[in-house]
């Protein structure tokens, strides 16, 4: 059964009604928004292909440099000096792939939505102590592109959040596919937001779009922290 | 391309690189093929398969984000090959977490993060070769 956040009506497009201004507005900003996430992607994929990989196999070349033989002749001094480059080189490979995850995440190229999100929730235990439970089907099947990089955007962004809360919220994750289509949910009943603010807990007009013009639902519950609730639902096609 | 083996080399000292960056696998290459290893690269999962099946590693590293398939994909086409069945594999990939999320349902033995810390890799290889 699908579990609907209350206090909130569901939003969804009809495509039974003629194009209206809203919606040819619409299809523009999903045209810019693709085309950005086009040129995101290649900037991303020339990122890990070149300077990453360069990055790395020069750092193995330090390091196996100071493990060989080679080493065994160096003067202290210069195999101080190749292990701060070495370690210059890690920091900067670190820093890349943060750039090229917030750039394109090609986690959900690599893994696919299910494994994509239970990583970032692994992350975010390890880095926030969010206390997160998640309840992800392993198998989502072949999704379109489209569908996965919005459901794992869109869950990344609420995730983010509930970390970043005070105090921290508890969240409950979950994705089902169905033959009907997929559906992403984030609830939590954690304690009311202690500064008071009543603003939208993130950016979460562009996650709205993407919904609406993919033909699916979107709603969003109290963003005030304690009935927090984010629902997504896809519709597939048979 | 295959790197030549020495004559003293066994069986179990056969490793096959994959990985699309020829930087990052000729290092790795370089540098087993320096601890005494034969060692083949590969830079694709299909160039992987045929390579393999010619070269017949005894382990095989494999970068998760390869051009045409995943390393978990290409995993699992070695388990399905019957003459691929029995390569140990390892996985390479910059993202330790996606290792991680994966660990329970992949083909691989171990999991690497890159850029490999050399010595861990010599210590998984050995690893494997004493269990054979």
């Amino acid at each position: 059964m699908r579990r609907v956040p209350t206090g909130r009506k569901i939003e969804k497009r009809s495509k039974s009604q003629p194009a209206g201004r809203i919606e040819q507005l619409s299809d523009l900003l999903h045209q810019l928004d693709s085309r950005r996430d086009d040129e995101r992607k290649l900037l991303s994929r020339d990122l890990h292909d070149t300077l990453v990989a360069s990055l790395s196999a020069t750092k193995m070349e330090c390091d196996y440099l100071l493990r060989s033989g080679a080493s065994a002749g160096m003067e202290a001094e210069l195999k101080r000096r190749v292990a701060r480059v070495s370690n210059s080189l890690g920091e900067a490979i670190h820093y890349t792939r943060r750039v090229i995850d917030q750039l394109w995440p090609t986690a959900v190229d690599h893994l696919g939505l299910s494994s994509a999100l239970r990583s970032h929730v692994e992350e975010l235990r390890s880095s926030s102590g969010l206390a997160v439970s998640t309840d992800v089907d392993g198998e989502l099947g072949e999704l379109p592109e489209a569908y996965s990089m919005m459901l794992y955007r869109a869950g990344v962004e609420a995730l983010d959040f509930c970390a970043r809360h005070h105090p921290p919220l508890r969240p409950d994750l979950r994705v089902r596919r169905t033959d009907a289509g997929i559906e992403l949910t984030i609830e939590s009943n954690g304690p009311a937001r202690d500064d008071g603010s009543e603003s939208a807990p993130f950016d979460v007009g562009m996650i709205r779009e993407r919904a609406l013009h993919l033909g699916g639902e979107f709603a969003l519950g109290d963003s005030r922290g304690a009935q927090f609730q984010l629902r997504i639902f896809l519709p597939l096609s048979s | 391309m295959v790197r030549n083996a020495s004559e003293a080399e066994s069986e179990s000292a056969r490793v096959m690189v994959v990985d699309d960056h020829p930087a990052s696998a000729e290092m790795l290459a370089e540098v087993l093929a320096l601890e005494g290893y034969a060692v083949a690269v590969a830079h694709s999962g299909q160039e992987a398969i045929s390579t393999a099946r010619e070269f017949k590693p005894s382990i095989a590293l494999l970068d998760i984000g390869l051009p045409d398939m995943t390393g978990f994909a290409l995993a699992a086409t070695f388990r399905a090959t019957a003459e691929l069945r029995d390569v140990r594999l390892v996985a390479l990939s910059g993202y330790e977490q996606s290792l991680s999320a994966q660990r329970s349902e992949s083909a691989f033995e171990h999991y690497l993060v890159k850029p490999v810390e050399i010595d861990e890799l010599l210590a998984v290889l050995g690893q494997l070769r004493a269990s054979d």
